[in-house]
């Protein structure tokens, strides 16, 4: 009933006004400045994981933060524990800037899923900063087309304009610090145990039959939801329990065939698109029920869409969700044989495709309904499937859940029936085929980096499971019986801004904060000299030689040593349009 | 496995340091009398003891529920602690002021460490626990009674805030200045505070003001056992104080928690020269529902 009034006594009141601004021109004047906005200082939040759970993170945004300050932005840095925070920048979209490890695997078609702008509105890992460039799309379908140094030259393209861009700033590649002990079992990867093939490779040397490790990420003992993206780093523990149809193997350009039993490429009916007819293993669910080509097929069908089309709008995996796109159609010939249609025309790009995890139909069918509950912003957009804790872990991997509790340990055993112990192991290599090295690997949490080395010193586990941050190194490089191994890793640390919401929807003044960086201390410092300053996401060949890191950035640090030259660098955002009042970075205030 | 180790030496070091001020501060004559006289005074705390047992349980659910309902509800106020943090000693240096934590860290020494985590740990449970013991050996219930009362209001009132806020404590985010004292040299306490606690309960500070109380309560008792008020005091104050050495606790939780032992302390004295009443309670809900303003036509 009051709107309806509200019009006319507005006019009224503008009638009011205006007779009276008539009356005098300097009222009129005075309206004209009252009117306007009142300025306030800018400030920021910066989202990040608590150092228990990430040091290295924390440090680059309080690092970040004190630089901002001291360019005149009040910036506050708020720890938040990892699956929340994960729901807030990835899910809910509810951010200023974010500093946090990209799971990568150093492909570059990662970089379609991580800025595509068709994912900006989605819920998951692909586009969370909400960036969209009609330009970048297209390269970014383009490199999927492309075969050898072309693809090369066009992900060098992709760089360049997503360094000018700025949707994030990468900042360096940490290192992977393992610490492992010999005396019962050998064989471990450089870096320790990371890929579920690693866990293959594994030697036994003692009599122990259990692989005991320390886990520092506990939310696989309540959480193994292949697909929930705020409870997965990278999936390995999941990993071990959900097969794929190829997997992947580090430092190899050519995934094994795992699942499948062969695969035959081919081109779609005159085309120059991809496709595959495959041909899936005999092997069982973790609950006895047989595996078939028509769960391989539903697996495609509810990553694309977990409503399964019961929404108006697909609701596709928040994870892996470039690797999904790739597939354009699935057919199932009969139990054991099916065809795949690809998007691309490249193998390696549809290749990536393959690697997605497997899931039983019976289980998770069920799972497209609509989620009744809370903690995701709720808007009709999710389904059981993205919220569900699947604490049961029915897959098809070659291990099964054993045993689970919560915040504590988690237990997996091997999976007696499963393919590779039932010799079905044509084309996969001999060094993972045969019988396991363990018949059982019991991940304990340890509350700390510290307390994961006390129990490693104590002789109460073989490994971590996780990696280590550098200020344990010391005390694992006095110890006798632990010892360190490291790798370089391809998870890169980045800042990551929300393109949807000012003032981070400028590129000027993104590429003004990311000047605020400054790599080699960071490196130097906070990561203890376990690392790789970076700009580039990528790495090796796939880096133009303009984009490697050599001591400076193409948006350079502004300042020396770090420290940050504060005349410099409001200059920077001045001549990027922004204000200061005194020393005040101001804009206006919101109404 | 580790942890069984820890709590069995923690409880071993604590069961003889109370030993061993019972019978310096407690005497031979009155725990001569507590043992003739135990069944009477049992019966006259009964009552208090259930209460507090219940709110020991309901606080262990709490703290394991809490983190989670906490994240629903809760407000993050972990950047709010470290600016406030950032200004306590702004009288002390007007200008470039340091972080509290980071400035009591500036005068850290291995022996002050190894003073200040073994205070942390063993010092804290003693000072609470001996109290109890020692009151349990006076002949009038009342200073027993009183403490039970502000241990369960700390409880309470914790408890709640630690589900309404949300906040990290110093070494979850200061880390390039903060050191997790405690953690980096004594890694085998973790398992007990870990088990104990969620890391995220740091506002206000317990540790604090259950110290403070039990220091604020020996004050009440100084005719009764005079030695125990230096000696309550020394220790409340180094639990304070290495809640924040150890880069645990803001000086902000450390300020609201010697506010909530003060509370607690009042509402136990309360407590016992006005005890509650199945009358008074009748009272007090019908007035508090004749403050419920209804519309009555």
């Amino acid at each position: 009933m009051a709107s309806r009034h509200a019009p006319s006594r507005r006019a009224l009141l503008a009638a009011l006004a205006g007779s009276t601004a008539a009356a005098s021109g300097c009222v009129g004047e005075a309206r004209n400045l009252v009117g306007r906005d009142r300025t306030e200082q800018l400030s920021l939040r910066i989202v990040t994981l608590p150092a228990s759970e990430d040091p290295y993170a924390v440090r680059i945004a309080t690092h970040l933060a004190d630089n901002l300050e001291r360019s005149g932005i009040a910036t506050l840095v708020d720890p938040i524990r990892p699956d929340v925070l994960f729901r807030e920048t990835l899910i809910n979209h509810d951010f200023d800037l974010y500093v946090s490890r990209y799971p990568s695997r150093g492909d570059p078609d990662e970089l379609r899923s991580m800025l595509y702008s068709a994912y900006a509105e989605e819920a998951g890992l692909q586009n969370p900063f909400g960036f969209s460039d009609l330009a970048l799309d297209d390269l970014l379908d383009d490199q999927r087309t492309l075969k050898g140094t072309e693809r090369i030259d066009r992900i060098h393209e992709i760089q360049r304009h997503v360094l000018r861009a700025q949707p994030f700033t990468v900042v360096c590649f940490p290192d992977r610090i393992g610490a492992t002990r010999t005396d019962r079992f050998g064989g471990w990867p450089a870096g320790g145990l990371d890929q579920p093939m690693d866990y293959a490779k594994l030697d036994r040397t003692g009599s122990r039959s259990t692989l005991e490790l320390v886990l520092r990420n506990e939310r696989v003992t309540m959480n193994r939801n292949p697909i929930a993206a705020e409870h997965r780093n990278r999936g390995s523990i999941v990993g071990l329990m959900y097969d794929p149809l190829v997997r992947p193997l580090r430092g190899s350009p050519e995934p094994i065939d795992w699942l499948a039993e062969s695969i035959t490429w081919g081109r779609t009916d005159g085309g120059e698109a991809l496709s595959a007819s495959v041909r899936v293993r005999e092997t069982p669910w973790h609950d006895g029920t047989p595996l078939t080509a028509h769960d391989v097929a539903f697996s495609y069908e509810f990553l694309r869409d977990t409503s399964l089309g019961g929404f108006e709008t697909p609701v596709p995996t928040p994870w892996r969700r470039g690797r999904i796109s790739l597939v354009d159609a699935v057919r199932v010939h009969n139990d054991r044989l099916l065809e795949f249609d690809f998007a691309t025309g490249v193998r390696s790009v549809a290749q990536r495709a393959l690697s997605v995890p497997i899931l039983p139909e019976h289980v998770w069918r069920e799972r497209a309904d609509p989620a009744e509950i809370a903690g995701i912003d709720v808007v009709g957009q999710t389904t059981e499937a993205l919220v569900d804790a699947n604490e049961a872990a029915i897959g098809s991997g070659p291990f099964r859940l054993a045993d689970a509790v919560a915040d504590e340990s988690i237990t997996l055993e091997t999976f007696p029936d499963h393919f590779l112990y039932e010799e079905q192991t044509d084309g996969i290599p001999d060094r993972f085929s045969g019988d396991p090295p363990f018949d059982a690997v019991r991940f304990t949490v340890a509350p700390s980096d510290d307390t994961a080395v006390e129990v490693l010193l104590n002789d109460n586990a073989d490994a971590s499971a996780d990696g280590l941050q550098a200020r344990v190194v010391s005390r694992i490089v006095r110890s006798d019986d632990v010892s360190l191994t490291v790798r370089r890793s391809d998870r890169f640390y980045h800042v990551g801004y929300n393109c949807r919401r000012a003032p981070t929807t400028d590129p000027n003044f993104r590429r003004a904060v990311a000047g605020h960086i400054d790599r080699r201390t960071i490196v130097a410092e906070s990561l203890g000299g376990y690392g790789t300053p970076a700009q580039a996401p990528l790495r090796g060949k796939w880096v133009p030689d303009g984009l490697q890191f050599n001591g400076a950035a193409t948006i350079p640090f502004l300042g020396t040593d770090g420290a940050l030259d504060a005349d410099a660098a409001r200059e920077t955002f001045r001549e990027a349009g922004y204000r200061y009042e005194g020393e005040e970075l101001v804009t206006r205030a919101a109404p | 496995m580790t942890l069984a180790v820890v709590v069995g030496r923690l409880i071993a070091v604590v069961a003889l340091s109370v030993a061993v001020s019972t019978a310096a501060i407690v005497g031979r004559d009155r725990l001569a009398e507590t043992r003739r006289e135990y069944r009477r005074r049992l019966g006259s705390i009964a009552p208090y003891a259930a209460v507090l047992c219940l709110v020991l349980v309901a606080n262990k659910i709490a703290r394991d529920v809490g983190p989670d309902a906490s994240e629903l509800i809760g407000l993050r106020i972990t950047p709010y602690l470290e600016r406030l943090d950032g200004v306590l000693l702004w009288p002390l240096y007007p200008t470039d002021t340091p972080q509290l934590v980071v400035w009591i860290q500036s005068m850290a020494t291995p022996e002050l460490t190894a003073y200040f985590a073994a205070v942390y740990v063993y010092g804290y449970v003693f000072l609470l626990v001996f109290p109890v013991v020692a009151y349990f050996a006076l002949p009038r219930p009342e200073p027993l009674r009183r403490t039970i009362v502000a241990y369960c209001a700390n409880y309470l009132i914790g408890v709640l805030c630690y589900v309404l806020f949300i906040a990290y404590g110093p070494r979850n985010l200061l880390i390039e200045q903060v050191d997790q004292l405690l953690y980096s040299q004594y890694a085998q306490y973790q398992f007990v505070t870990d088990a104990v606690n969620d890391e995220t309960n740091v506002f206000p500070s317990l540790h604090t003001s259950m110290s403070v109380t039990a220091a604020l309560l020996a004050w009440t008792t100084r005719r009764e056992y005079a030695a125990w008020v230096p000696i309550a005091a020394v220790l409340a104050a180094s639990v304070c104080l290495s809640t924040m050495y150890l880069g645990i606790h803001w000086g902000t939780d450390v300020l609201f928690g010697i506010a909530l032992a003060w509370i607690s302390v009042a509402i136990g004295t309360r407590f016992e020269e006005t005890p509650p009443t199945l009358e008074g309670l009748k009272r007090r809900l019908v007035r508090l529902g004749d403050a419920i303003p209804t519309s009555r036509r």
